[in-house]
């Protein structure tokens, strides 16, 4: 035989027309353990394998540790200790997040992770603790999201448990099953949407009891019916069941015992060591799954094909010693105390190219591979065959597929040699598909590697996905495995993973000083910071748990994100910590968050010392604080200022309460500390301010003596107070002012000229004007006339005004012939004639004329 | 016109997930729903949502949010009450006021909802606890509402307080909703790469985003930046183009009537041209976008070259309504009833346009330009040391204070501060003509450097600006520009001036040469490639897209110079956010103290 051919299809068996592979994985490390005084149970997809050990065994040597944890390659993990003096194990179970979960004959449950840290406990009731649990089953719920458990007590009856993991887990009694007074022969938990049923053998009598029902189900036809079901077998995805009978046949069909696939009589009625699905599959369309058959008093484990005939023969395979069969989505794996072998149904994708006598293209394309590395000229000959047939595309696509489904490393090569000596024959070819399946294998292989002991298949890769792989690497602590791998596939979110994780680990473990935690992980950080997203929150908390509350804070230095960091300081009362974080997040909704927290509610010094150093070297946080206080309790903002001696701002904080105050004496009563918190103010311009609020305090003392005269006056300003006056005609009062507030002779001019015009005291206007020479000149007269409409007032001062002003104010007036007369008294250019022409208007041409006279006169 | 949304800069977007954000919002309450509104939400919120889309989602009726709970609601037996508000805690004192209205058995019979926009401040949150009302709400929810889109190429925070938040304040709340809202920008436009950053506010913007930045794990495919450039500002670069009086079309609609949220109101009796209707309306409100066909052309015209322009227009659209006698054949005549819509829409945006540009007309009335010439003066750095007599008159006049602030505002920015005698003077004079309070308006003018006495030491720099960056130009084109002072007749804004530096095609890395005029400008400013950007594509046009921030305001006639500066550099593209679209007036509204009687006669409106 041809030494290829060895490592092609020579182990391959058939069954019906699928073919069936036998492979070893390991040889066992734990080396000769005495398995049948265990129970054993081991996580899908090359998980860890628990071994507890066997209450029934009781009487011989009991171990210490009761629980062993192992990879699947047999090397011890952990081992579980119980502090309690009689346990006994009756139900083991790994849960999806492939945590431990132990129930114990008092229908306790204990679950670990794969380091045997005891993570939760759910105590039963009195009712089962009394009567004591029998069996019990671990299995998945909710679509395989969440884990179940269900017993059966001494009283034979059922309790069951949805999800171990819910916030309160409460067993919840099952409807008995009437004249049940033995344990029943078998039983199946079905997992529905939204109940749990149990399906119950008793006297060839079939239950399926839920928690108000108990049904009598007729068992499916011919031999079954004859003798009671003494073993059960679930497929969950498809809720598909096999039922093996005491007269030795094997019906396979659906959960509702309606449809039937398969009956078999398999000629054996000792009662078989353990029955399970080999492969378990999308739809039963593809019906090509196998019932195996474990008995161990035999030394055989058989493998019945589920759509084979009654006739069609089984595959046998030969064991030694005990052995435990475990099912996974592609076959089932078999522990013995030596070995652990797979056996699967031979991918369809390995079958096209390695099948004997494949006429596939990829199976062409090998050969073709194998003669070019001799030197052959066949090899040519092969791959015109797949040129001439247009199918090269094909040809390699098979082989890389049937590389990927390949257990062996060397296998993998050939076949992958051989797709990348097809794939230059292609014009164009996408490389993505090759190398993907390139650096999924390179994984594969490295943790199939005997230290590691995760030997999973592709298509349970592809089931588990990587980030499960990440996560199940993270649990087993290997995370100098797992880091290269979430680079080598550039798995996101990834690496945020593993560090949180291992930085988790490390803050937990580790002996080493604050400082040097810290170290460590930003050294591990330092390269990917920036790019990587480390859960720093969890680490912390971590921390905090493991009572390392400096390193806590230390650690919370590297969280990003603000809004995380720092309530987190906030809550380790690291409050001017979580102030500066704040600060520098500029998110000032948090620095609000710290304040409040800060502010001290009670007298307490240490505190309100605290809390003013903050505020002291946080203008931001400062400005914050005012603000609120402005908003909401301007006797807090006082208090502010007078501890931080901010005589200024205090000063014009009353400034703005001075409107509150009516009272002219009690605003004279402000205004005189406004002035000395001024005059404490040390900078010049508050000198400008203290004569300002003197002038104040001056022109309300005025106006409280005018009050009796001119009622009204107080609150007013210096100008309108002068103005009102002279409205009044109060002029020595408004000259008392002038001298008291020292008015610049202009200021008084303007304000005196307009109050009189509004007064309409056009008589005493005339006789200020010619009181002296106006320092204002005579514009404000015109301007203020005009205002207050009396053209004829104005015109008098027009004529004082010098000649190239009187035009424009001329023309104020619309006497345009007299700004025309004046401007060419004055000269005026020719633009300020075409102005006046333009203001006249085009229609108007008796005026022009007579101005265009007047200009031409000139 | 340069369409600015071409090439994938949408500002439109964000309307859209503002809008979708509040229907989720509403889709929460089950039953009728009555909305409260936060009256400086209302103006913001037109522009994202209608009235039909709410009805359809089961609002049954909207009010501003006042004292109390209109009777309306409980006779109808409407199931929600819905607030939206801004986080500030006196609408928290109002609502609290409001909800106490109704008797506590009402209440109960009554869903309340919060909405906060844009987010839910500790704060508020606060307030509420001190009320003890907390737990009369069903739900207190945040709609994160930062910039909205004023125009295709204008998006702007709206927040009204931001200047004096920041400036006078020192709150930087609002630096952080800035930040917050470019993540929001890079999140669907790219990193941008490179950053200006021009002043302490831009700084702290920036290093905000970068911080953010980290807080969010870096995508393997980071997006290709549709914006190259971003240039912060912090507004106190520039407070002259502040103060400057406006005199470009949308500029002086500002000045004159206010724009709010882009629209305006005016006098009704102004639009009479419509001989159908009989009644006019008291005052009439007009939307101002570039969906108006007139005014997308004349917004940012100098305004005296506005009526030329609307002349040419109504020749257009005669000589268009004529063409329909000279259309012989069915087939012309066709054509043109085909584009008679257009002609008509254009006619109505022409009449109205025309009796803005009446009004405004109107508006400028001799004092406004011996006003703007004195700006002018100032500007040019004319006698910025010695008092200034036409504001010393103001004073002595009343005039309106605003007005006169600007005018000293400028005399000290031009002069890089006042004399301590001439400020004492002018402090002195409005405290005497216009309150003792105006003490307080002091203090702040001096926080944001708008009003201050010269120190001993004084840097000069506001000369070396304006002659190195050509800040005052004489004889400007004011009706054929080529140059951006024409926005100012004759000043250019020294913004606008250092961005158009900035975005030289060749020297991205604009600052380095413009080292001498760094100097001289508030520090610090520099520029930086943000990290991790994915690499630009060169754009087959060669076109280089700028995002310019405002920080604290900006005014419509940056905006008009900047539109001015793309259309005349057909590689520069130019997306304008900011805080607060302002002018003078309403910058100095948030600023001046209020008096408690009415002394100062309100001139603006």
């Amino acid at each position: 035989m041809d030494l290829e051919v060895d490592e092609g299809c020579g182990n391959w068996e058939p069954l019906g027309d699928v073919f069936y592979e036998k492979i070893e994985v390991y040889d066992m490390d734990w080396v000769d353990k005495m398995l049948k005084n265990y129970k054993l149970e081991m996580a899908p997809c090359g998980g860890p394998i628990a071994l507890a050990w066997d209450s029934r065994q009781l009487t011989r040597g009991q171990p210490r540790k009761l629980i062993e944890i192992y990879n699947s390659a047999g090397i011890l993990l952990n081992e579980i200790a119980t502090k309690h003096e009689r346990i006994l194990v009756v139900g083991l179970g790994w849960s999806t997040e492939e945590n431990l979960v132990v129930v114990t004959d008092i229908g306790s449950i204990y679950v670990y992770d794969i380091n045997g840290v005891s993570l939760s406990l759910v105590s039963a009731n009195a009712e089962i603790q009394d009567s004591r649990v029998i069996e019990a089953r671990v299995f998945p719920t909710y679509g395989g999201t969440r884990t179940g458990v269900a017993v059966l007590t001494g009283a034979y009856r059922f309790f069951v448990i949805s999800d171990i993991a819910s916030d309160n887990p409460t067993y919840h009694k099952m409807n008995d099953i009437p004249g049940l007074d033995n344990p029943p022969s078998s039983w199946a938990v079905l997992p529905q949407d939204r109940s749990i049923e149990i399906l119950v053998s008793n006297n060839a009598k079939l239950y399926l009891i839920e928690r108000d029902r108990c049904t009598p189900k007729y068992a499916p036809r011919m031999h079954l019916s004859s003798g009671s079901v003494i073993e059960m077998a679930l497929l969950n995805k498809t809720l598909d069941i096999a039922l093996f009978s005491e007269n030795g046949a094997l019906w396979v069909g659906s959960a509702d015992l309606q449809t039937t696939y398969c009956e078999v009589d398999t000629g054996i009625t000792n009662r078989p060591s353990q029955m399970c699905w080999c492969g378990t599959y999308d739809s039963m369309v593809e019906m090509s799954a196998a019932i195996a058959l474990v008995w161990n008093s035999e030394n055989m484990v058989r493998l019945y094909g589920i759509t084979v005939t009654d006739h069609s023969e089984p595959i046998e395979y030969l064991t030694d010693g005990e052995v435990f069969v475990v099912p996974e989505m592609d076959g089932l794996r078999m522990i013995s105390s030596k070995t652990h072998e797979l056996i699967r149904r031979v991918p369809a994708s390995l079958v096209e190219v390695l099948g004997m006598g494949s006429l596939q293209p990829g199976a062409v394309l090998f050969d073709a591979q194998k003669e070019f590395n001799k030197g052959s000229h066949k090899a040519n000959e092969y791959m015109q065959v797949i040129v001439e047939k247009n199918s090269m595309e094909l040809a390699v696509k098979q082989c890389i597929n049937a590389a990927a489904c390949s257990t062996s490393p060397k296998q993998q090569k050939n076949l992958l040699r051989a797709a990348s000596y097809g794939k230059g024959f292609l014009a164009y070819d996408n490389p993505d598909h090759f190398v993907e399946i390139c650096k999924t294998l390179r994984v594969l292989n490295e943790i199939r590697m005997f230290r590691i002991g995760i030997p999973m298949t592709y298509s349970q890769l592809h089931q588990f996905t990587v980030m499960g792989l990440i996560k199940r690497l993270v649990a087993m602590k290997l995370y100098c495995l797992a880091l290269p791998i979430v680079d080598h596939l550039r798995l996101e979110g990834g690496k945020e993973l593993v560090l949180s994780q291992w930085a988790m680990d490390k803050v937990r473990q580790s002996r080493d000083t604050d400082e040097e935690i810290v170290n460590a992980i930003t050294r591990k950080l330092g390269s990917s910071l920036g790019d990587v997203f480390l859960n720093i929150s969890s680490v912390v908390n971590e921390a905090k748990k493991a009572g390392r509350k400096e390193l806590a804070i230390s650690l919370l230095d590297f969280e990003p994100r603000s809004s995380e960091q720092v309530p987190a300081l906030m809550r380790m009362n690291q409050n001017a910590k979580a102030m500066e974080k704040a600060i520098a997040s500029g998110d000032m909704d948090l620095v609000h968050t710290v304040l409040v927290a800060m502010e001290p509610k009670e007298r307490d010094s240490g505190k309100i010392r605290e809390f003013n150093n903050t505020l002291k070297d946080n203008p931001q946080a400062k400005a914050l604080y005012t603000k609120w206080c402005a908003q909401t309790d301007v006797q807090k903002l006082h208090t502010h200022y007078e501890t931080h001696d901010n005589y200024r701002d205090s000063a014009l904080l009353y400034v703005q309460e001075l409107d509150h105050n009516t009272l002219p004496e009690a605003k004279l009563k402000l205004l005189e500390d406004i002035d000395k918190l001024f005059r404490k103010g040390t900078i010049s311009r508050d000198n400008l301010e203290s004569q300002l609020t003197l002038e104040q305090v001056a022109l309300i003392k005025r106006q409280v003596g005018l009050n009796s005269k001119v009622t009204g006056i107080t609150g007013m300003n210096l100008n309108e107070t002068v103005d009102l006056l002279i409205q009044r005609a109060l002029f020595a009062e408004a000259e008392g002012l002038r001298k008291e507030f020292k008015l610049s002779d202009r200021k008084f001019w303007w304000l005196k000229v307009r109050a009189l015009t509004k007064a309409r005291n056009w008589s005493e206007l005339e006789k200020f004007a010619k009181s002296k020479k106006s320092p204002i000149g005579y514009k404000p007269f015109v301007d203020a006339c005009l205002e207050n409409n009396n053209k004829a007032e104005a015109v008098k001062y027009v004529e004082k005004l010098p000649r190239e002003q009187q035009v424009d104010s001329y023309m104020d007036l619309d006497m345009p012939e007299k700004a025309g007369e004046i401007a060419r008294l004055s000269r005026g250019s020719e633009e300020l004639f075409e102005r006046i022409l333009s203001q006249i208007g085009p229609q108007n041409t008796v005026l022009r004329d007579r101005i265009n006279s007047i200009r031409n006169n000139s | 016109m340069n369409d600015y949304s071409s090439d994938g800069i949408k500002v439109s977007f964000l309307r859209e997930l503002a809008r979708s954000d509040l229907l989720d919002h509403i889709k929460l309450c089950e039953g009728s729903k009555v909305l409260f509104w936060d009256p400086a939400l209302k103006g913001p919120f037109n522009l994202i949502i209608d009235w039909p889309i709410l009805k359809k989602h089961g609002v049954v009726k909207m009010f501003d949010l006042q004292e109390h709970i209109p009777s309306e609601v409980l006779e109808n037996k409407w199931q929600n009450v819905v607030l939206l508000i801004r986080p500030e805690v006196k609408m928290i004192d109002l609502i609290y006021r409001s909800i106490r209205s109704i008797s506590s058995s009402q209440r109960r019979e009554i869903d309340f909802h919060i909405i906060f926009v844009s987010r839910k401040s500790t704060m508020c949150m606060r307030r509420l606890e001190e009320y003890k009302i907390v737990g009369e709400f069903k739900n207190i929810l945040e709609l994160e509402l930062d910039l909205i889109p004023f125009d295709h190429d204008l998006m702007t925070l709206e927040n009204p307080a931001s200047f004096k938040d920041i400036f006078v304040e020192q709150d930087d709340s609002c630096l952080f909703q800035v930040a917050r809202s470019l993540m929001t920008l890079q999140a669907f436009f790219g990193v941008i790469p490179n950053v200006t950053v021009l002043g302490e506010s831009a700084k702290k913007v920036l290093e905000m985003i970068e911080r953010m930045r980290q807080e969010v794990p870096a995508t393997d495919k980071p997006i290709v930046p549709k914006i190259e450039n971003l240039i912060l500002i912090d507004r106190r670069i520039d407070l002259m183009t502040m103060m400057s009086s406006q005199v470009t079309y949308e500029g002086l609609i500002d000045e004159l009537y206010g724009i709010k949220n882009t629209q305006a109101t005016f006098p009704g009796a102004a639009f009479q041209y419509d001989e159908d209707v009989q009644e006019t309306a008291a005052s009439k409100m007009v939307a101002l976008n570039s969906s108006d066909p007139i005014f997308k052309e004349a917004r940012d015209l100098h305004f005296n070259a506005v009526g030329l322009f609307l002349t040419s227009k109504a020749r257009q659209i005669s000589a268009a309504y004529d063409e329909k006698k000279d259309a012989k054949s069915l087939s012309q005549l066709k054509n043109f009833v085909g584009k008679l819509p257009h002609i008509q829409a254009e006619k109505r945006a022409l009449e109205i346009q025309t009796s803005i540009a009446a009004l405004i007309r109107k508006g400028l009335n001799k004092q406004y330009y011996e006003s703007f010439a004195v700006e002018q003066e100032l500007r040019e750095g004319l006698d910025v040391e010695k008092m200034n007599t036409f504001i010393e008159e103001m004073i002595y006049r009343q005039e309106s204070l605003t007005k006169i602030i600007r005018l000293i505002a400028i005399q000290c920015i031009a002069g890089d501060g006042l004399r301590p005698k001439l400020y004492e003077f002018y402090k002195r004079e409005i405290v005497q003509a216009y309150g003792y309070h105006h003490l307080l308006t002091f203090d702040r003018l001096e926080k944001c450097k708008l009003i201050y006495m010269q120190e001993k030491n004084q840097v000069i720099s506001y000369p070396t600006l304006r002659s190195k960056m050509k800040l005052c130009i004489d004889n400007v084109n004011e009706k054929d520009p080529t140059d951006i002072s024409y926005v100012f007749s004759g000043y250019a804004p020294l913004t606008v001036r250092l961005i158009n530096w900035l975005t030289q095609g060749s020297q991205r890395d604009g600052l380095t040469y413009l080292d001498d005029i760094v100097k001289y400008l508030p520090k610090p400013c520099f520029g930086k490639k943000q990290k991790n950007a994915a690499t630009t594509q060169e754009r087959s046009d060669g076109e280089i897209h700028t995002l310019v921030y405002f920080i604290g305001g900006c005014t419509y006639a940056e905006v008009s110079a900047l539109r001015f500066l793309a259309q005349n550099h057909p590689n520069k593209q130019f997306t304008i956010a900011t805080t607060k679209m302002l002018n003078g007036n309403t910058l100095l509204d948030s600023i001046v103290e209020p008096s408690p009687r009415d002394i100062i006669p309100d001139f603006l409106t």
